[in-house]
């Protein structure tokens, strides 16, 4: 699938990564307005410039967009060399880069004919939320951004070397030859969503695990309990997480950009706990502790762990 | 730190495998040779199974000072270690009426008191472990915990009562009574052990209950030749009493050892065989 803005015209240079700090001086220094990818080392980051100075950065996984800090990102490639593609964007498209970026993935993602473009702008335009909608042609590009319950507040329509904004953009989508498109919606429902989910996750992972330790702790004793959460928190701290285990429950201020990075964390944590468990008390043992302990949940914290379940 | 702690806990731990070794090895030879003079060879046989009793009661006592008053096991332990203490206070007993009486052994002695206080101590620490795991009611436990004491009891006064009718044994009824009690009480203790060692089944924590499932196991089975009559109190040449005699004595000391390794765990985690820093968590 082609990425985003790819019908802008974007300049590609190889450069080693101890010259992207000069690199984006001279961005800053030009007060240059768009998006300059870096890639090299299997990664992939991305920055939107605004005047120059980095907005919003992230480490791209296919649509999924995860924030990294807008300085350091040389030391963010694990490289020497890397690819820089820099496309500048017109100010239209500038609020678009950025909702999308925040907002990724889409929360759907679907082929459709271009003749039902109407009905679907039409059903887009009466929901309450923000939207940005992404249709893609083999051959060009078009962005409708929704801000609530009202028709596009900004449109634009990219082919290249061409850029239409507007209702020009609007019908020049409408009118586009191609008969099919790929339609990707981005909306802050799912990143509302996503925090909710984030945070029911984060508040059934706790109480699991506190609920785990504390039977453990009945069983062996405080001193082999230590010894666990110092295994927990060292597993943590390789991982750059910040999630502790103290003899007060898990403390966790880690932030995960979707359920499922959050998912794969808590998985890694609670298998190396059960590990750990199991050397001293059994596999058998700790089986039955963390069945005991998934029916002791809230039901909320329940429903998330059927949903994302962190134990096998 | 003396020159004792600042060895690698596996090394210490391999030292005290070591000195068990040795232990049964001069026990076997002293016991076969008989070439001590009279009472010198009880007092070093009787002294021997006093003295692993001794060790392992002691090594169960730290491990039940390693919990806080508040902790769950410590209850566990405590009862254990009172098990142990009353079954090394039986072996002290059992000596000195070795001593005392000779070839004229009572069929009841005091020390028998002490036995079935100890098996009472061992029971509660199976007990105490398992509400740990199971989580019963306090009705529930005490209910349980009764049941199978009084159901052991109850037992063995059947079975003293069935020996005294068919007139297989011709001891006094409490005598008959304990010859029936002591298989009971070690198969009670045989089946708690290996249920536990198998809720905790490849972990470590299985291992001093897989201990009590070998001590009560080669308790039972000394039990079960003394009241068949195949052990004799009288003489020590024989293979069968020697058999008995060292299996019994190990059965105290690889309790001792695996408790041991107990303590090792508590203090230095599940993996202290391959820790090189002797410090306590």
């Amino acid at each position: 699938m082609k990425r985003p803005f790819s019908f802008i015209g974007a300049a590609e240079q190889d450069l080693p990564t101890h010259n992207l700090e000069s690199l984006l001086e001279r961005y800053l220094n030009d007060a240059l307005t768009g998006l300059v990818e870096f890639s090299g080392g299997g990664e992939h980051l991305i920055t939107l410039l605004i005047a120059g100075t980095p907005i919003l950065s992230c480490r791209m996984q296919e649509l999924r967009c995860e924030r990294i800090a807008n300085t350091g990102l040389a030391t963010g490639l694990p490289t020497t060399r890397c690819r820089i593609r820099t496309s500048i964007l017109p100010t239209e498209a500038v609020h678009i880069a950025k909702a999308m970026l925040e907002w990724g993935p889409p929360v759907e993602i679907f082929t459709a004919k271009t003749s039902a473009l109407p009905e679907l702008i039409h059903q887009w335009s009466s929901q309450s939320q923000s939207q940005v909608i992404h249709i893609l042609w083999e051959s060009a590009e078009g962005y409708l951004r929704f801000a609530g319950a009202t028709s596009p507040s900004n449109t634009f329509y990219l082919t290249t070397g061409q850029l239409r904004t507007e209702q020009d953009g609007l019908t020049t989508i409408l009118n586009h030859p191609e008969t099919s498109c790929v339609v990707m919606r981005y909306t802050t429902v799912q990143q509302e969503h996503t925090q909710e989910q984030l945070i029911s996750l984060q508040q059934a992972f706790g109480a699991l695990v506190n609920m785990l330790v504390t039977r453990y702790a009945n069983l062996v004793g405080r001193g082999l309990s230590n010894t666990l959460m110092l295994e927990f928190n060292a597993i943590a701290i390789k991982n750059t997480w910040q999630i502790r285990l103290t003899t007060a429950g898990v403390t966790n201020t880690q932030q995960f950009t979707n359920p499922l990075s959050a998912q794969q964390s808590y998985q890694l944590l609670l298998q190396e706990l059960r590990n750990h468990m199991s050397l001293v008390v059994g596999a058998r043992l700790v089986e039955t502790l963390t069945r005991e302990a998934l029916i002791d949940l809230a039901p909320e914290a329940q429903q998330t762990l059927r949903q994302y379940p962190l134990a096998n | 730190m003396n020159a004792h702690q600042s060895l690698k806990p596996w090394t210490r731990f391999l030292i005290q495998v070591g000195i068990a070794c040795a232990v049964l090895l001069a026990f076997m030879v002293v016991y076969q040779s008989e070439s001590l003079p009279s009472p010198w060879q009880d007092v070093i046989i009787n002294g021997s199974y006093a003295l692993a009793a001794g060790w392992a009661a002691f090594i169960i006592t730290r491990i039940w000072q390693m919990f806080a008053p508040t902790e769950q096991p410590r209850p566990v332990w405590g009862a254990f270690a009172l098990g142990l203490w009353s079954w090394t206070i039986g072996e002290i007993v059992w000596g000195i009426y070795a001593i005392i009486y000779g070839d004229a052994f009572p069929p009841l002695s005091g020390a028998d008191f002490f036995y079935i206080v100890g098996v009472i101590w061992l029971a509660l620490a199976l007990a105490y472990q398992y509400r740990q795991i199971y989580h019963p009611t306090r009705r529930q436990f005490w209910g349980m915990l009764s049941s199978v004491l009084v159901g052991t009891l109850i037992l063995s006064t059947l079975g003293a009562s069935f020996l005294q009718s068919e007139a297989f044994l011709t001891d006094a009824w409490l005598s008959s009574f304990i010859n029936t009690f002591y298989p009971l009480s070690d198969l009670m203790l045989v089946l708690g052990a290996l249920l536990l060692a198998r809720t905790f089944s490849g972990g470590l924590w299985a291992r001093p209950w897989l201990a009590l499932f070998i001590f009560a196991a080669a308790d039972g089975l000394y039990a079960w030749l003394v009241s068949s009559e195949l052990y004799s109190f009288i003489g020590g040449g024989d293979y069968i009493n020697l058999m008995t005699d060292v299996l019994y004595l190990s059965a105290y000391l690889v309790l001792a050892l695996l408790c041991q390794a107990h303590l090792y765990l508590l203090h230095y985690g599940p993996r202290w065989r391959t820790r090189h820093t002797p410090e306590v968590l």
